[in-house]
């Protein structure tokens, strides 16, 4: 028995000490979702190498099987304090927001300019503001990509010339395309006219080209009466989307059971609808058909903007666990300043896994063993190789949409939810029990909305848009 | 004693359609898992009998077999090793308990039932496999932490305290010593509630992808089900939250057939699935058992 303890005794020992050397080691560990590819290994190890050579430090990359798989394991790993360097982070996975809450991350803001000189100075400033947490502080690295965001309606081409659509009355308000639904119902008794699904809410679609920006969950400013919060479950706009949501759905331009539809894009594929939703990118034409097969139209709503999730969809941090955070961001300006280094993790091994056809251009290899889609992941996307179908202009069309489009009001307002969080948790569970009927269009305003709202005074509705006033009037006046 | 025929016809009329409420859904997988997704919307729905075959979905995932190979490995390595050791582990610990003589009885029984309670949670946990012992990605801790099962020990001690007391006196009047009289004498009377509880551990070993989710991230290390478990945990996070991912990454091919995850199901569960009912007569028999003789 004796024996035994001193076996394991030895054996904890031995492992906490092997760790202790690793942490004095120069190396850097980067962790992120990942989806396995067979020439992973090769890869890292090429990649490693040239990182190796051109900053000094042994760079070690911790892909991660899946993004739920992701979430999962960095929740945990950051709570247990698992030494890490640096940690992809994100507003839709491993949540920035929440991390930074937990002081999971090293703010940055002094290491920036000295550690992170090319990409901190790439990045407009509007970018790393749009960032800052509610402390006023750096805590993530944003990803560059395009920017401005802008909503699109799709219709399918053949039945819009058939049926007469005008594009233009659509672009002014999306209302205009009743009549079209109308035809569509009527005339093609396989198509659904408008593609719903239950993740794709019409609370989204219809409430979105809206005369207010907002702040947090419920609470929204006019724009054009930008110092009052108001409760956007009273205010006529939503409710108006909502009662065309309902009015389309009961005409039977929704299907019944669309909240049964998960996946939307296999029945698009299929033709079974003639219009929907989707956002805007430089050939978005090209690209549809490209994905889907078929031929559309677009009609661009409301006007590009810059706001926030413009720069948090995808981003890198330095974890508190860091032995060294310079040393961290010195690999991630390497990363997102040196277009060898980034394409080979973007792309691979240059003549097995892609060919190169253009200064700039590549063509990727079929079935190579190594295709992860990573561009977005990486950070700065304007240094990936081109593929076709991508304009040889892209990165100068990215930065020209991004400077003319307009930045959102209060884009750079960080809320802290600090003290609702109980008011937030009941509101989730208020708001899931409507949530499936609002996002088809089943929910009806004039006989729905007055429960809703009353449960919402229940919860105290009321004191977290008090909360967002006072923040937000600190806000206004640290401005001036 | 005759039953009448319109009982019997109920009877049956009743586990002809439980059989189907349980073959339906399966054969609806097999079929899903030959068909193709277009084909599937276009005829408006999921059939029994697919109109047509396709393969396309096992040949995409036979395309890089290694992955699943290696799966398969370590699902079976976990199951067999896992199995043997838990119920090594268990039948030691069940008897242990069940010996009137013993005198920590109380006190071990307690402090096994007290885990069934309380935990330490799952950070310190976490930190204890991950970083103390530093079993990431190795056989440990996929192994080690479901070893015992404290309900499984109960369950097997109440069955070894059934057996009459006279039986082990008399092994121990011929000579033998403890391990012995549990191998040579217990476990042979007790067969059928070992193996049951052998069916149920190795059930927990291929289905767990838990312990894979916390502490394996080497893709050769992964078992079978938290392959499953990634594609489809996968699928979820990409449609529910397309809405905040970069525009580069809304790609609407990046999900995976419907095809194709029926046919990662079937690949995943099917060993058991035959499995089962060749120890489908331990089974009943380990249930039943100890009724009867009480």
């Amino acid at each position: 028995m004796r024996k035994l303890t001193m076996c394991l005794a030895a054996l904890v020992l031995g492992t906490t000490m092997s760790w202790d050397l690793a942490a004095q080691s120069s190396k850097v560990t980067m962790h992120f979702p990942f989806n396995s590819q067979r020439d992973t290994t090769a890869v890292f190890a090429a990649a490693a190498k040239y990182a190796k050579e051109k900053t000094g430090f042994d760079v070690e990359f911790v892909p991660y099987d899946g993004f739920d798989n992701y979430n999962q394991k960095l929740i945990l790993q950051s709570a247990a304090g698992d030494p890490m360097d640096l940690v992809w982070t994100s507003s839709w996975c491993f949540n920035f927001k929440d991390q930074i809450a937990k002081s999971a991350f090293v703010p940055l803001d002094d290491l920036l300019a000295k550690a992170l000189p090319n990409y901190y100075k790439y990045v407009p400033k509007l970018a790393w503001d749009q960032l800052r947490a509610s402390d006023g502080k750096i805590y993530t690295v944003p990803f560059m990509e395009y920017p401005a965001r802008q909503e699109a309606i799709w219709f399918k081409k053949d039945l819009a010339e058939k049926y007469k659509l005008d594009v233009k009355a659509v672009e002014k308000d999306y209302r205009a395309m009743e009549s079209f639904l109308a035809a569509v119902k009527k005339g093609e008794p396989d198509i659904t006219p408008l593609a719903v699904g239950s993740n794709d809410s019409v609370l989204w679609h219809f409430g979105s080209f809206n005369p207010v920006v907002t702040l947090y969950n419920n609470s929204v400013v006019y724009k054009n009466n930008p110092t009052k919060v108001v409760n956007s479950w009273e205010q006529p706009y939503l409710a108006d989307g909502l009662r065309v949501a309902n009015k389309w759905y009961k005409a039977g331009y929704i299907r019944k059971d669309a909240f049964s539809v998960k996946d939307l894009n296999p029945e698009i594929k299929a033709q079974k609808y003639a219009v929907g939703w989707l956002a805007v990118v430089p050939n978005a034409e090209a690209k549809f058909k490209a994905e889907n097969g078929f031929d559309v139209v677009i009609a661009k709503l409301g006007t590009p903007e810059i706001g926030g999730d413009s720069f948090a969809g995808s981003q890198f941090a330095v974890s508190r666990t860091s032995k060294n955070p310079a040393n961290a961001l010195k690999v991630l300006d390497l990363l997102n300043s040196d277009p060898v280094f980034y394409n080979l993790l973007a792309n691979g091994i240059e003549g097995t896994h892609y060919k190169k056809v253009g200064a700039n251009r590549i063509e990727k290899i079929a079935d190579s063993g190594y295709d992860p889609n990573l561009n977005w992941m990486l950070g700065n996307t304007h240094l990936a190789y081109l593929l076709p179908g991508v304009a040889d202009n892209f990165v100068a069309q990215a930065r020209d949409a991004m400077n003319k489009a307009q930045v959102r009001l209060y884009a750079d307002f960080s809320f802290n939810q600090e003290s609702i969080k109980n008011i937030e948790a009941a509101w989730q569970t208020v708001f899931n029990e409507v949530n499936q009927s609002i996002s088809i269009g089943l929910f009806d305003p004039d006989k729905d909305l007055k429960p809703l709202l009353e449960k919402q005074k229940k919860i105290g509705i009321d004191k977290e848009i008090a909360e967002v006033q006072k923040q937000l009037d600190a806000y206004l006046a640290k401005k001036k | 004693m005759h039953s009448s025929r319109l009982t019997r016809l109920s009877i049956h009329a009743f586990f002809v359609l439980l059989s189907l409420a349980m073959l339906l859904p399966l054969i609806s997988v097999i079929t899903t898992s030959l068909s193709s997704d277009v084909e599937i919307i276009r005829q408006g729905g999921y059939t029994l009998w697919p109109t047509s075959f396709h393969f396309d979905a096992y040949a995409l995932i036979w395309k890089n077999p290694f992955q699943i190979l290696g799966a398969y490995q370590v699902t079976i390595l976990v199951t067999v090793i896992g199995t043997a050791v838990s119920v090594l582990i268990t039948a030691g610990v069940a008897y242990t308990l069940a010996r009137r003589d013993y005198r920590f009885r109380k006190g071990l029984s307690f402090f096994l039932f007290f885990t069934m309670l309380f935990s330490g949670g799952l950070v310190p946990f976490y930190i204890l496999v991950a970083q103390v012992l530093n079993w990431r990605d190795t056989y440990f801790a996929l192994i080690v932490p479901a070893v015992v099962n404290v309900w499984n020990i109960f369950l097997l001690r109440t069955n070894f305290q059934r057996i009459p007391i006279e039986l082990i006196e008399s092994a121990k009047m011929d000579g033998a010593r403890e391990f012995t009289i549990l191998f040579r004498v217990i476990v042979p009377v007790a067969t059928p509630a070992i193996a049951t509880i052998a069916v149920l551990t190795a059930f927990a070993y291929w289905n767990d992808w838990w312990l894979g989710l916390l502490f394996i991230n080497k893709p050769d290390m992964a078992p079978l089900q938290l392959l499953l478990r990634n594609m489809l945990s996968n699928i979820e996070i990409i449609l529910s939250r397309m809405r905040d991912m970069p525009l580069s990454l809304r790609v609407t091919n990046q999900v995976p057939t419907e095809a194709v995850r029926m046919a990662m199901c079937l690949i995943a569960a099917g060993p058991m699935l035959f499995a089962f009912p060749f120890f489908q007569k331990y089974f009943v028999k380990g249930l039943t058992v100890g009724a009867v003789k009480g």
